[in-house]
């Protein structure tokens, strides 16, 4: 569904110039349900960003359900937008407009695309659990519901693919916890590839796949263990962090490079250079041996 | 695509009724302003070309077109060319013209002949009678037959029945029954008999149809005009000697855009006629009247749309700046839908749409609002008072309709332009650049404000070279009394002077943060903070204050100047109410040798109007003998009694050779008074003096001599109190003594005349009566025209009688007084309601755009009560500021400016002096309108504070 390949956004002001993406490489399989983490400032928002059709990257390749987000046209990318891709963002003034009720809402992406199917919109309320606030105004719902207003109105076009941007970053874990159960059942039921991006590992360790991004650059991949997350639910009650439900990886890109943990770097020392032992099995970084330190 | 994103238009313009509703507000009120004002101009240029009518249409109508074809001697004529030309100006011609005639005759004549009457013993016959055979067609519609019987259709045998006007027939001494021959001469030989059978007068006088004029007619015989065709010209081949078509058109409909086209056809109309018969020609057109027209409504036009132009601008910057806002609110409405799939040009489809819809009600609505506008203007005889006076015919034009599609149009393309670039952003960019809006306008970046500074300091420079007078060609003082310049130049100033204190509202700003960052309490120092943190957000509603109230005083001021210094110079140039010149009954005294002495003095006896016949009329010749006459005076009691008056004073004002220490001061005026009565009845501008005028009369009382000499006077002959000095009037001396020195009086001109003021009594002791005129000061709404036939009953015969009031209506009935008064009004109210709504709209799209700030604010702790300062000492320092300097910029450039008001009239005359007047009235109406908009503008705030809901704003998060 996703494919990323040295994927590079530069963001420039009239002095500063800010390297949000470093050469990316991502993939993301056709129904996969995956989140991304990573601190803030990592990139993460951006690749979501440029994933969403709402922003270029500036180099690489970037491949979206067949789309090249690079060299899009914006007449395609307003095609993208209606049919691949559904946007659930973090802030809700992004997500909805004020003044229409949730069930107009709903309808407006229909109404961009000229094909209003209200009885669609009804089921996607219905889905997401608010059928009784349809026709409510939108300052009349909760932070919690009017995400779920949002993630209907990310559906409402039958995308192919779900992005969703810190989705529960302002509600609390009850809520959060029944957004995410509306990703997976959207992921299961309807074949949705979802895309969450989050900072919350709480959160991550609820889906299949996790990417970590650092610094512009995809650094860490968990993949579950069990694959079987709809039973795991009593797992996450037991704090939920990422390792005891996934397995970490470390991505290592098509060039063979592979991004080493900052805090394994300083623990040992490792500035600028490194040794590299391979011994058919393993291979093992060390710092560097003395003897160059002695040449300088 | 087109129905669902209407829906979505709809349901987005329903569910923002506010923001529609205001826009809409904001729309009709800019196209009702735009479309009255040319509305309104076109109604005054219609009233121009109707008194321009009535005063063209003493004697010929103002539509008049006469052709006619003379016949050279003897030549024979060509039947069918004539039939031609006929045909042509019977039916193409007034299809050409455009216009409706009340008449049209063509008058046809045979060559005038000498009659002699068949029978002459029944008509005497040693008179010459010299007439003419002429036909006028449908005679019969407009005459009555006095006398007789109407002629026939058709000649009886060889006798040819004729009329005549019934004065005619005392004239020329013929009766009704009478035949007489005519004979024709140009080689025919034919002698025609005509008998007249009747006689007729016309039915209504002022018919244009007798455009000849009835003395003309006296010779006339009229005949059918079958007879004339039939007869004369198929039968007997008669040559036609004269043949005239006559039309009075009726151009009161005539618009300004038919003025060049009409003048065309009428110049192309002589040649069409010569070459369809050679010596047909145009006597008479109103081509000249069309040019007359044409210079006029230019004028007005060039006057109206300066002092519109400022106004107009102002109206568009509003929309612009109303758009503009309500756009910037739905800046992220757009980048949401912009993410949700929508392309760019549905979101242009959208605001198109939105924009027409609205656009389509203001059209509908503006111009209604706009008719009323102009219509209630339009009954303005003064500056803001709208009373007294027939509205003026105020209607639709293309011009109007133009403009107002224009303010929709600017409107449209103001919502769109930048929806464009918003629809372009991504909600990523639309993000970033709201973080960085504070980016100086483009006026401050291009020194805009420093420039237009220069240019208004440079017209006040030419001003005040009177260089600028120039441009005021071809408009004659009398009817154009304001310059156009005077407008423009200054609504220039003002919009400058206001943005060349936007560049400086900041250092101010910032000047009071570092000044009260001690002590300044949390809100104030938190308005001061948002103000310069964000200063250019407020620089449009500043501007539009400043410009609105600045042109507004401007305007006010100048109307009131304009209007004020002319009455007040025509009241100083009457004196007082009513004057009135009685004939005064005199008998011619014997002369006495007088040769010794020059016919100077006799002038001022001679002068009184209503002498008649009295052969003091022509004194300035020595050797007709100067007769005097000795006069008895009317009762002047009589006067006091009559009916609305409420003073009556009497009034001497003759010639006198003023002589200081025995030298002559030259000839001036000696006005004669009697004090009391005067101070009744006189007209005073009391400023004109040191002190109360009264004091003057006062003065006057103390000694009989007692005398009042001008400044002018005084300073050339170095006079002072107490000083005496005489007037000699013809042989009499009379010795005056200086009892005050004065720089004016009614009526008196001192740069042209010296004038001396003294006792009436006192110079009718000295010298023997000399008419003199009663001033009347009148009640409120007296009419004159029953003193008249009051004082006819009591004998007394007047030579004249002048009403000041009378006058001064004339004047405001002037058109282009009338046209510049309207409009200055209706820029005074553009001004208010605008500022006033502009304002209020302002605030409106400011605080709910800052709901989320006041949340945080309110969530960090800011009490209610403090936010409420807080945003009151926002607008305080925004509007109050703006306001304060809109109203004294205002008055500062009127006091720059106005001076030059006087430039534009004839500046000898400009006595009593210009003053510069902001009437305590309409600067009363300007502070209820700021109050009530500031009032407003803290009820909206209030309104606001109390229902914000912290937690809404916050969950939504984000400024919207």
């Amino acid at each position: 569904m996703i494919q990323c390949e040295g994927l590079v956004k530069i963001f420039k002001t009239e002095d500063i110039e800010v390297v949000a993406l470093q050469g990316l490489n991502l993939n993301v399989e056709q129904g996969e349900m995956m989140a991304i983490i990573g601190n803030s400032g990592s990139g993460k928002s951006t690749l979501l960003n440029i994933l969403g059709g709402l922003d270029r990257p500036s180099a690489g390749q970037v491949n979206v359900g067949g789309w090249d987000l690079l060299k899009i046209k914006d007449e395609q990318l307003v095609e993208y937008k209606r049919k691949t891709v559904g946007f659930v963002w973090q802030n809700n003034a992004r997500n909805l407009l004020p003044y229409l009720t949730a069930l107009e809402n709903v309808e407006m992406p229909m109404m961009l695309t000229g094909k209003v199917d209200r009885a669609y919109a009804m089921q996607l309320l219905e889905w997401v659990g608010l059928e009784e606030r349809m026709h409510s105004k939108l300052h009349q719902l909760s932070g919690g519901e009017q995400q779920r207003v949002a993630i209907a109105i990310s559906l409402s076009n039958r995308p192919q693919m779900l992005l969703a941007d810190e989705p529960t970053g302002s509600v609390d874990t009850a809520t959060s916890d029944k957004i995410m159960n509306i990703f997976r059942e959207v992921n299961k039921e309807l074949g949705i590839t979802v895309v969450i991006v989050t900072h919350d590992l709480a959160l991550a360790s609820k889906v299949d796949r996790v990417v970590a991004i650092r610094d512009g650059l995809t650094s860490t991949e968990f993949v579950k263990r069990n694959p079987n997350l709809d039973d795991a639910e009593q797992g996450f009650e037991g704090g939920g962090s990422l390792q005891e439900v996934h397995e970490a990886f470390v991505v290592v890109d098509r060039a063979g490079r592979l991004q080493v943990p900052k805090e394994y770097l300083e623990s040992i020392g490792i500035e600028g250079r490194a040794s590299m032992e391979f011994d058919g099995e393993k291979i093992v970084i060390t710092a560097p041996k003395l003897v160059e330190g002695g040449k300088n | 695509m087109g129905a669902p994103l209407i829906r979505l238009l709809f349901r987005k313009m329903w569910n923002t009724k506010w923001l529609t509703i205001s826009t809409l507000l904001g729309l009709i009120v800019a196209v009702s302003f735009t479309v009255s004002i040319p509305m309104y101009s076109d109604g005054s240029l219609k009233r121009v070309v109707s008194s321009t009518l009535i005063a063209n249409s003493e004697g010929l109508p103002a539509g008049s077109l006469l052709m006619s074809y003379q016949a050279s001697g003897g030549v024979k004529t060509d039947a069918t060319a004539l039939e031609a030309v006929n045909k042509y100006i019977a039916d193409e011609v007034p299809q050409e013209i455009g216009f409706p005639f009340d008449t049209y005759v063509n008058t046809r004549s045979l060559r005038t002949s000498e009659i002699f009457p068949e029978d002459p013993t029944k008509v005497d016959a040693s008179r010459t009678r010299t007439m003419t055979l002429l036909s006028m067609n449908n005679v019969k519609d407009h005459i009555t037959v006095t006398n007789g019987k109407l002629f026939s259709d058709a000649a009886q045998g060889d006798v040819i029945e004729a009329m005549m006007l019934e004065e005619a027939m005392y004239r020329q001494d013929l009766h009704v029954g009478d035949i007489i021959n005519y004979p024709i001469a140009s080689g025919l030989d034919i002698v025609l008999k005509v008998k007249i059978v009747g006689v007729f007068e016309s039915k209504v006088e002022q018919d244009p149809y007798w455009y000849q004029g009835f003395e003309s007619m006296m010779n006339n015989l009229y005949v059918s005009d079958k007879v004339f065709n039939e007869h004369f010209l198929k039968k007997l081949q008669i040559p036609v000697h004269n043949s005239a078509w006559y039309y009075a058109f009726d151009l009161r409909e005539i618009k300004t855009s038919q003025l060049t086209p009409l003048a065309n056809t009428l110049d192309r109309l002589n040649v069409d006629l010569y070459q369809k018969l050679k010596d047909t020609k145009v006597d008479i057109s109103f081509g000249n009247l069309l040019e007359d027209f044409r210079k006029q409504s230019l004028q007005m036009q060039t006057l109206l749309f300066t002092l519109a132009a400022p106004m107009i601008a102002m109206v568009f910057y509003y929309i612009v700046m109303n758009a503009r806002q309500a756009l910037d609110k739905q800046k992220s409405d757009i980048a949401v839908l912009r993410s949700r799939g929508a392309s760019t040009n549905q979101i242009i489809l959208i605001y198109l749409f939105e924009g027409i819809i609205l656009g389509v009600v203001a059209m509908i609505l503006g111009p209604l609002l706009g008719y009323f506008m102009s219509k209630s203007i339009g009954s303005a005889n003064g500056f803001l008072t709208f009373v007294d006076r027939k509205s003026i015919p105020v209607g639709f034009n293309t011009d109007a309709i133009l403009l107002g599609l224009g303010a929709v149009i600017i409107a449209i393309l103001a919502t769109l332009l930048p929806a464009i670039s918003y629809a372009r952003a991504s909600i990523v960019n639309a993000k970033q650049k709201q973080a960085r809006s504070d980016q100086r306008p483009f006026w401050q970046r291009w020194f805009i404000d420093i420039v237009l500074l220069a240019l208004s300091g440079y017209g006040f420079y030419m001003f005040n070279e009177r260089q600028m007078l120039t441009f005021q060609t071809g408009m004659t003082t009398d009817e154009l009394q304001v310059q156009p310049f005077l407008f423009f130049v200054p609504a220039i100033a003002i919009f400058s002077l206001g943005l060349f204190f936007l560049r400086i509202f900041p250092l101010i700003l910032k000047f009071m943060g570092w000044l009260g960052k001690r002590w300044l309490p949390v809100p104030y120092y938190l308005s001061l903070t948002q103000l310069s943190r964000s200063s250019t957000a407020y620089y449009p509603l500043m501007i539009l204050l400043v410009l609105t109230l600045g042109l507004g005083v401007y305007n006010a001021s100048a109307a009131r100047t304009i209007d004020l210094n002319s009455t007040e110079r025509t009241l100083y140039k009457y004196g007082s109410d009513v004057i009135v010149k009685t004939v005064w009954d005199s008998t011619p005294e014997t002369p006495k040798p007088n040769k010794n002495n020059s016919g100077g003095g006799q002038g001022g006896v001679g002068n009184p109007g209503g002498s008649g016949g009295a052969p003091g009329g022509n004194p300035g010749q020595p050797n007709n003998k100067p007769t005097k006459l000795i006069f008895s005076e009317p009762p002047f009691e009589i006067f006091r009694k009559l009916d609305g008056v409420k003073a009556a004073a009497r009034v001497l004002q003759t010639k006198g050779n003023i002589i200081v220490s025995g030298r002559s001061a030259g000839q001036g005026i000696m006005m004669g008074i009697d004090n009391v009565d005067f101070s009744k009845v006189a007209w005073f501008r009391n400023d004109l003096f040191p002190v109360h005028p009264f004091q003057y009369l006062n003065l006057l009382g103390m000694n009989e001599s007692a005398a009042l000499v001008p400044q002018t006077l005084a300073d050339k002959y170095k006079l002072k109190a107490g000083d005496v000095f005489q007037v000699s009037f013809g042989e009499q001396t009379v010795d005056f003594a200086v009892y005050g020195i004065i720089p004016y009086w009614p009526t008196q001109y001192p740069d042209q005349t010296p004038f001396v003021i003294a006792n009436l009594d006192y110079i009718y002791d000295q010298v023997p009566l000399i008419p003199y005129e009663v001033w009347l000061k009148m009640e409120d709404g007296a009419k004159v025209a029953p003193i008249v036939t009051k004082l006819a009953d009591k004998g007394i015969e007047i030579s004249s009688i002048s009403d000041v009031r009378s006058e001064l209506i004339a004047q405001s009935k002037h058109p282009t007084r009338g046209g510049v008064f309207g409009i200055l009004s209706l820029g005074f109210l553009v001004s208010v309601i605008i500022s006033l709504i502009g304002y209020i709209l302002y605030w409106f799209f400011n605080l709910s755009g800052r709901v989320v700030q006041f949340g945080i604010l309110r969530a960090m702790g800011l009490s209610r009560r403090q936010l409420t300062y807080m945003l009151l000492a926002e607008q305080v320092l925004t509007a109050g500021l703006s306001i304060v300097l809109g109203i004294v910029i205002g008055k500062v450039v009127g006091r720059l400016y106005l001076p030059f008001l006087q430039t534009a009239d004839n500046v000898t005359t400009q006595v009593p002096p210009f003053r510069i007047i902001f009437d305590s009235k309409d600067t009363i109406q300007l502070y209820v309108v700021v109050f009530v908009m500031l009032t407003l503008g803290a009820g909206l705030l209030f309104w606001q504070i109390r229902r914000l809901r912290v937690h809404q704003a916050v969950k939504m998060g984000e400024e919207r």
